[in-house]
């Protein structure tokens, strides 16, 4: 027997409810000093990233700093025409990616490991220490950092001191190519992975402490509970980093890769900025770069869609 | 409603923030002002030569006073230049020039096509005759044709006396019993006895560095010079080979200038950091006691004779080498009496202005105001105390690396009898040769006498203009030649590469630009 209740369906609808205009303004009253203090935030974002967006259009000009915007010569494609008949190209396109690459491989997941093991630290005195080490080097330029290498595996440096001891012959790596890639990589591992601790070593704390010791009840051991419930929480919050990483992808940093730079590293080396670099600085040739920046800023936006479509499907994603 | 106090602090806050973000994006604050019939002049070079200097300085109030101008030069960071290029681009594309300045990176054919530097031609004769004579007229020429009717001078050139040659240790020398060496065999010797015996005498025969270069295969063209090598600072540069003007990077003879230093390394004698030394790190080995031979300006060669002498090297020599010859090569230093362009004068200054910075410009490099020049101003060269002049130590003049400078900045035009002089007269206020001081000097100017009468010549392709390497950054820069320089010279690759370089740097627009080298050679002929 089968029933069949009838119940009237009404398809849902939203429920539009409009909020009484007065209650805004009542509520922009009530905290005009927190918008207030968007003030300057909202000016500088006007001035230093709104209207800049517009000197995207000299890529499309020969332009000429004496003449300015108004007056310069409009070219079409013609700066992008040359970008991709450049023939170095390909190799300074291949070399950003590769880099990107592998500092998202490598760099990403290592402050997450870090401040995973940083939170086991017990000791409130020795953490805090190991803290304070690990942010330091965040605050030395890359130059400083470029010297310290360039140092450290010099011809008498303490690398070469410790082959030599063991009867090998002293290599200057700093110049070989395929040091290249692995030095800026452990670079940035030395600079910046402590300092990347701190926003999950903040999302950590927020973890509710009744989870753990239920797992503990359950019989959870360390590892499972790092593996069950802190990486699980601290996910969404490292994939939106994700996502931020991947869109400054291709705006690696020039004096990051500039300052180990040798004319003897420049088959691996030499990436979109450091071209930049050249072009622009050498040559005043605002245009050409500007279409790189542009072209730069396509490939990063690419990138930043596929993998927010990934998210997406996973059911997350910035949007 | 009565304000809360702390809310009008926050308003006041928010205030001043969005002042000072919009404070900071603003304009320039103004430098100087015209005070009287005086006019300010802001002055913009390489200043890591002469430092800042403002109103207050002695020689500014002096210029106030003789030639009705304040000369400021505010400080520019230079580093290689790059720093200095992209302050002075930013101020261009602000409109707001500084008035008088040393264009860099080839810019000063932009600002002449562009109508932002002054046109001297009716000016020069009047204001500077004597630096007008000075100037070679080929030199005039060349100035000229950068203008768009072929007969402006927009430019004044810089012929300084830039004596760059090889130096060598000569208490290293002494103390292994050997001769300078002329030839480059004698050189490897030299070399080879550098890295095998305790040529400085501190008990380690190992720390030696017979010689040593900088990243890019800079400052070692002592090693390039024997095979005709045209190269200025360690970038190659144009000259005739086959007949025909060419860049010096691609012709047989870099092949085996190559392959010999490449020879040199392998075997030790070259410093194995070489190519990675910046500046600072090829300086700190020379006065470290560590470097054999270098090549460098002689006239620059003070400052680490005095330092090698502070560090306790007290019996330091510094020898001249001499152009090495080479049985199959004729061989040269490279030189330029066209340096660069020295300064122009922004299209915004008046007519006077112009002629009163042309006045001090010509009183700074007239060959006649030389002794005038060289006692220099209170304050800066001498004190009066009760009365009587009292020279100041000439130490600070050293540790800067320029020797005693007599006026500070606008110095465009020197030869090596002026150098020599200034020199002497410098010795002749220090107590004599018991001072490190005057023997720094004496020894600086035996370099710069042996400059003067070895194999140095100036090369076909010293007056070319900035333009010919237009859509061609890469092969401005030396890019390609600096990769495989390095590359070859330590090992990594073949000598047989050379090949490959040369076939590359044709085709990534090398043809393009000797074409135009060419006929911009062939036009001024």
């Amino acid at each position: 027997m089968s029933t069949n209740v009838g119940t009237p369906t009404v398809p849902l609808q939203p429920v539009r409810t409009r909020r009484p205009r007065k209650r805004r303004s009542t509520t922009m009253r009530k905290h005009r000093m927190l918008y207030f203090m968007v003030i300057p935030g909202l000016v500088w974002f006007i001035m230093f990233r709104a209207i800049p967006m517009g000197g995207i259009l000299i890529a499309f000009q020969d332009y000429n700093i004496f003449r300015g915007f108004l007056e310069s010569e409009w070219v079409g494609l013609k700066h992008f025409r040359y970008l991709f008949q450049y023939q170095d190209f390909y190799r300074v396109f291949y070399n950003s990616m590769i880099i990107a690459i592998q500092e998202i491989l490598i760099g990403f997941p290592a402050p997450i490991i870090l401040a995973l093991a940083l939170n086991e630290v017990r000791r409130s005195a020795v953490k805090r220490s190991l803290q304070t080490v690990l942010y330091l080097p965040y605050f030395f330029s890359w130059v400083m950092i470029a010297a310290l290498f360039f140092q450290i595996f010099s011809m008498n440096g303490i690398v070469n001191q410790i082959i030599s001891a063991f009867g090998g012959d002293r290599v200057l790596l700093v110049q070989r190519e395929w040091f290249f890639r692995p030095m800026i990589i452990i670079s940035g591992l030395y600079r910046n992975s402590g300092y990347g601790t701190i926003i999950y070593l903040a999302a950590i704390a927020g973890i509710d402490p009744q989870l753990y010791e239920a797992a503990m009840i359950d019989g959870a051991n360390r590892f499972q509970r790092i593996l069950l419930i802190t990486v699980p929480s601290i996910l969404p919050t490292a994939l939106v980093l994700l996502l931020l990483r991947i869109g400054g992808l291709m705006n690696f940093g020039f004096d990051r890769i500039y300052n180990f730079l040798t004319p003897m590293t420049f088959g691996v080396g030499d990436v979109f900025d450091t071209y930049v670099f050249r072009v622009g600085l050498t040559e005043g040739q605002y245009s050409l770069t500007t279409a790189i920046g542009l072209f730069q800023g396509f490939v990063a936006f690419g990138m930043v869609w596929v993998v927010n479509q990934m998210m997406r499907r996973q059911g997350g994603g910035l949007w | 409603m009565k304000r809360q106090p702390n809310q009008l602090i926050g308003l006041a806050l928010v205030l001043l923030l969005v002042t000072a973000t919009l404070g900071f994006a603003g304009g320039r604050t103004e430098t100087a002002a015209a005070a009287g019939d005086v006019i300010a002049i802001e002055y913009w070079d390489e200043n890591n030569q002469h430092g800042i200097f403002d109103a207050n300085h002695p020689q500014s109030v002096a210029f106030a006073e003789q030639f009705g101008i304040v000369w400021e030069s505010p400080m520019v960071s230079w580093n290689g230049g790059t720093d200095y290029l992209q302050q002075l681009r930013l101020r261009i594309a602000a409109g707001d020039l500084p008035d008088i300045f040393m264009p860099w990176g080839g810019i000063e054919q932009e600002l002449i096509d562009n109508g932002a530097v002054a046109d001297l031609t009716d000016l020069i004769q009047e204001e500077m005759p004597a630096f007008y004579s000075n100037v070679a007229p080929e030199i005039w020429d060349f100035i000229r044709s950068l203008s768009p009717d072929g007969q402006s001078i927009y430019v004044l050139p810089s012929v300084q006396f830039t004596p760059l040659g090889g130096m060598i240790r000569g208490d290293w020398l002494d103390r292994l019993g050997l001769d300078v060496p002329t030839t480059v065999d004698e050189y490897v010797e030299v070399l080879r006895a550098f890295r095998d015996q305790d040529a400085s005498g501190d008990g380690n025969p190992n720390n030696e560095i017979p010689t040593s270069g900088r990243e890019g295969g800079r400052w070692m063209d002592h090693l390039f010079a024997p095979f005709g090598i045209a190269m200025v600072e360690g970038f190659p540069e144009w000259d005739i080979y086959d007949g025909e003007l060419q860049y010096s990077a691609v012709q047989p003879a870099m092949r085996s200038a190559i392959e010999w230093i490449r020879g040199l390394y392998a075997e030790g004698l070259l410093d194995p950091e070489t190519f990675i030394n910046t500046n600072q790190v090829w300086m700190g080995k020379i006065t470290g006691d560590l470097v054999g031979s270098w090549y460098h300006g002689t006239h620059w060669s003070p400052a680490r004779f005095t330092t090698l002498y502070n560090a306790g090297v007290t019996d330091v020599r510094l020898d001249y080498l001499p152009m090495l010859s080479h049985p199959d090569y004729e061989g040269f230093m490279t030189t330029t009496d066209y340096r660069r362009p020295g300064y122009v004068f922004g299209a915004h200054m008046t007519e006077e202005a112009i002629r009163r910075t042309m006045r001090a410009i010509e009183f700074v490099n007239d060959p006649a105001t030389i002794e005038e020049r060289n006692i220099g101003y209170e304050g800066v060269n001498f004190l009066i105390e009760n009365g009587q002049e009292v020279r100041l130590s000439t130490a600070d003049f050293l540790a800067l690396g320029t020797g005693y400078r007599p006026a500070l900045g606008a110095q465009l035009l020197s030869d090596a009898e002026t150098t020599i002089r200034t020199n002497e007269f410098q010795m002749s206020l220090l107590s004599g040769p018991d001072d490190p001081s005057y023997r720094a000097v004496d020894n600086a100017n035996r370099l710069i006498a042996a400059y003067s009468q070895d194999t140095v010549r100036s090369i076909a392709g010293q007056f070319l203009p900035p333009s010919i390497y237009e859509g061609y950054p890469d092969i401005r820069t030396h890019r390609l030649f600096q990769e495989y320089v390095a590359r070859i010279i330590v090992g990594d690759w073949e000598i047989d590469r050379f090949d490959e370089f040369v076939e590359r740097w044709y085709r990534s627009g090398g043809r393009e630009v000797t074409e135009r080298a060419q006929a911009a050679y062939a036009a001024l002929q």
